[in-house]
């Protein structure tokens, strides 16, 4: 081997006359031998084997011809794209040490080639593993970049799937698992058909894979799923091939997002919509109508899939011209428009403008003006009708109350005039009939004066203002004078209200004089206080320790006339607590009783205080 | 005799009468003349210009209202001293009668004893401010 005549070989301009042409000679059936028996040992497993054989022959004949140095063969063997499967080298790969040494510094020579006849398969090997170390830098680094990738699209909460044609699992990521609920290891190798897809679903899944086998990737489109645990999920799903170099599909993957919330939150949404009475119509960023619920089709006359695709503007009457920057002015604030409707009429609405989403898209709301004014209308006509009804009330009270005492006046004087001019030609008998004649023309009269008191509440109230109660309250017990005689009342402090002074004035002498009239043998005391209440109301409490009131009576007391007791005992018509009602009632406070049968009575009311 | 010349205006022959009988009571002489309407009243008025009006509102006809009106717009009877005499109580009717130029606003009394009453305000005027004497 010391006698190689590497170094000068490849320098000679004969190639016949070279060692190189000696080794060719040589070579060729050495060659031969070479790859027959990678053949017979890689060949089933590596059928590719003959490129790399060849190679390698390339290579050292360009050594040979060339001269060149083995450093030089590096981007030859790259060019070749030289890959061994690791484990025809892993058998080569030891043992090569001082021989690959004698060829990396000698180069090919005749030494070289006897070698070869020994060691070729190790210098393939050596070589194949050089290359493969090289080629897992490669893979190192495309590795790295898939395992991001990999963690990427398991990361994601979209299911990903790879399967091949016949739809058998390839890869299932984290986020497939999340969605159907079973594990990469339960479903890789399985069909998809059997894991995951319904039933029902099954013929349109067949289609799917159809499209899929025929080259043509399946756009997003809404699909059911079965989840491990026997529950379906809606999910959107795209599919696309997978192909080889010749773009032939081999495979396919499926991305699928589980939309089973976001379809539910749309039904929702889409069910509050048609709930709703008022039109709602969704559009998006160009005015264009998304969504139009049943209310905008009662209103308008439209149905959804009429007007869906068509600019909100097309449908406004008249105004075209100025309407976009009017749109700009509705947003966040309502105004009435005019709309067309189906039968062509124009329908005036009331729109109101909201900005719907982050899409830029609006909500807008339709409310009938005409519906809205019709109620106004009739709100009003009632209103009206309510009004001159009580004006009628009034007016009959005020006619009742005259035309009712003037033949009272003439039964009541006439009888006593009769009484007078000729009573004692009447005996005992007679005058007794006359003075029953009187005293009922008299009470019939102070009925219908109590009557006319009443209607006066309403017909002849004034505005409220702020008052202090104490003077009032002392009016009052003036006004009860006699009435009041050995009766000690109790005034506490009284907080300001707003109220009309008279009828509160009225409210008090009322009830005192209830409170009074309706004594126990307890030297009669009336207790008058007053405190702040709730909404902003003063509340009045007038307590006595009277006979008290029955429980059975206490919520009929306040009606009209109405008397517990005989009027021989307590005097009166029993409208005072009628008046006291209707007035507290005017001022928009209330009015009830505690009381306790033979513990005396407490009146309460409330009325608004001052603010 | 010094006696006052009274014009009673009023509809109502019972009222009219009733008024009568409670004025003979009185403790003055007293010339009572009815008008049965407010026409008549002024054609009364127009013979004779009365010393007191006793005047009902609600007529037939020229009613108590148009017949005040009209009475003080005559300068000839525009001090003539009128009291209403009337069965309602409404505050509208008092208020407007006021601002009619009534000097008195009486509700009919229901009793003798308000009239009563009534009568001896009306004597006290005139015993103590017309200085009449009263009936022997």
């Amino acid at each position: 081997m010391s006698s190689a005549p590497s170094r000068t070989g490849g320098e000679s301009a004969e190639p016949d006359a070279s060692p190189v042409a000696a080794f060719l000679r040589f070579y060729a059936p050495v060659r031969d031998q070479v790859v027959a028996g990678l053949r017979q040992r890689l060949g089933a497993r590596t059928p590719g084997v003959d490129p790399h054989a060849d190679a390698l022959i390339e290579v050292l004949e360009h050594r040979a011809l060339d001269g060149g140095s083995w450093a030089s063969l590096a981007p030859l063997l790259e060019r070749r794209d030289v890959l061994f499967v690791e484990d025809c080298f892993s058998r080569w790969a030891s043992g090569m040490g001082a021989f690959r040494d004698a060829v990396l510094e000698h180069g090919p020579s005749m030494e070289v080639v006897v070698g070869l006849g020994r060691y070729t398969d190790q210098v393939l090997g050596q070589l194949g593993a050089e290359q493969l170390r090289r080629e897992r830098g490669r893979v190192d680094d495309s590795q790295r970049q898939i395992r991001a990738l990999v963690a990427a699209i398991d990361a994601s909460s979209d299911a990903m799937l790879a399967k091949d044609l016949d739809g058998i699992i390839l890869s299932w990521n984290r986020g497939a698992e999340e969605v159907y609920g079973w594990s990469a290891d339960e479903a890789v190798g399985r069909n998809v058909v059997d894991l995951i897809v319904p039933e029902e679903d099954r013929e349109n899944h067949d289609g799917v894979m159809a499209s899929l086998r025929a080259g043509q990737d399946v756009p997003n489109h809404d699909v059911t799923r079965v989840r491990k645990d026997g529950s379906l999920v809606r999910v959107s799903l795209a599919v696309s091939s997978i192909r080889d170099d010749e773009g032939r599909p081999i495979a396919a993957s499926a991305t699928a997002r589980d939309v089973t919330e976001a379809r539910r939150n749309e039904h929702r949404l889409s069910a509050i919509l048609d709930a709703s009475l008022l039109g709602i119509v969704i559009l998006d960023a160009d005015g264009v109508i998304q969504r139009w619920n049943r209310g905008a089709t009662a209103l308008l006359g439209w149905e959804r899939d009429q007007v869906r695709g068509t600019a909100i503007r097309d449908l406004v009457v008249g105004q075209t011209g100025s309407f976009d920057k009017a749109w700009a002015e509705l947003v966040g604030s309502r105004r009435t428009l005019q709309l067309r409707r189906a039968d062509g009429g124009a329908q005036p609405v009331e729109l109101g403008v909201e900005r719907f989403d982050e899409h830029a898209s609006y909500a807008c709301f339709l409310l009938d003006r005409s519906a809205l004014h019709e109620a106004l209308d009739e709100l009003e006509a009632r209103a009206r009708e309510l009004e001159r009804s009580n004006e009628e009330l009034v007016e009959f009270a005020y006619v009742a109350s005259h035309d009712l005492q003037e033949p009272l006046r003439m039964v009541a004087s006439f009888s006593e005039l009769l009484l007078r001019r000729y009573g004692e030609e009447l005996d005992e008998r007679g005058q007794m009939y006359a003075q029953y004649a009187v005293d009922g023309a008299r009470r019939m009269q102070g009925l219908v004066n109590d009557l006319l008191n009443l209607g006066r509440v309403d017909s002849q109230g004034r505005a409220r203002a702020a008052v202090d109660p104490a003077p009032l309250v002392r009016a009052a017990l003036e006004d009860l004078g006699p009435d009041l005689d050995g009766v000690e009342v109790d005034v506490g402090e009284l907080p300001p209200v707003m109220a009309d002074p008279q009828q509160f004035t009225r409210v008090i002498t009322n009830l005192v004089d209830n409170a009074a009239k309706f004594r126990s043998e307890l030297p009669p005391r009336v207790v008058i206080r007053a405190a702040p209440a709730e909404g902003g109301f003063v509340r009045f409490t007038i307590e006595d320790n009277g006979i008290g009131i029955d429980p059975r009576h206490q919520d009929r007391i306040f009606d009209m006339f109405r008397r517990l007791h005989g009027r021989d005992r307590y005097p009166g018509s029993g409208v005072g607590l009628a008046i006291a009602r209707r007035i507290v009632h005017r001022h928009g406070g209330r009015i009830w009783l505690e009381s306790t049968p033979g513990q005396g009575s407490t009146f309460s009311f409330t009325i608004p205080g001052v603010p | 005799m010094q006696s006052i010349d009274v014009l009673l205006v009023e509809d109502n022959p019972a009222d009219a009468l009733l008024t009568r009988e409670m004025l003979e009571a009185s403790k003055v002489h007293i010339d009572l003349r009815v008008a049965s309407d407010g026409a008549k009243g002024l054609e009364e008025v127009d013979r004779q210009v009365p010393d007191l009006v006793l005047l009902d509102l609600n007529m037939p006809g020229t009613d108590g209202r148009e017949f005040l009106a009209q009475l003080r717009a005559q300068e000839h009877t525009r001090r003539v001293p009128v009291v209403v005499l009337t069965s309602s109580t409404a505050e509208r009717d008092i208020i407007q009668s006021y601002d009619l130029g009534a000097n008195a606003y009486v509700v009919k009394p229901v009793g003798f004893e308000q009239f009563e009453q009534i009568v001896a305000a009306v004597e006290g005027f005139w015993f103590t401010v017309v200085r009449l004497p009263p009936k022997p």
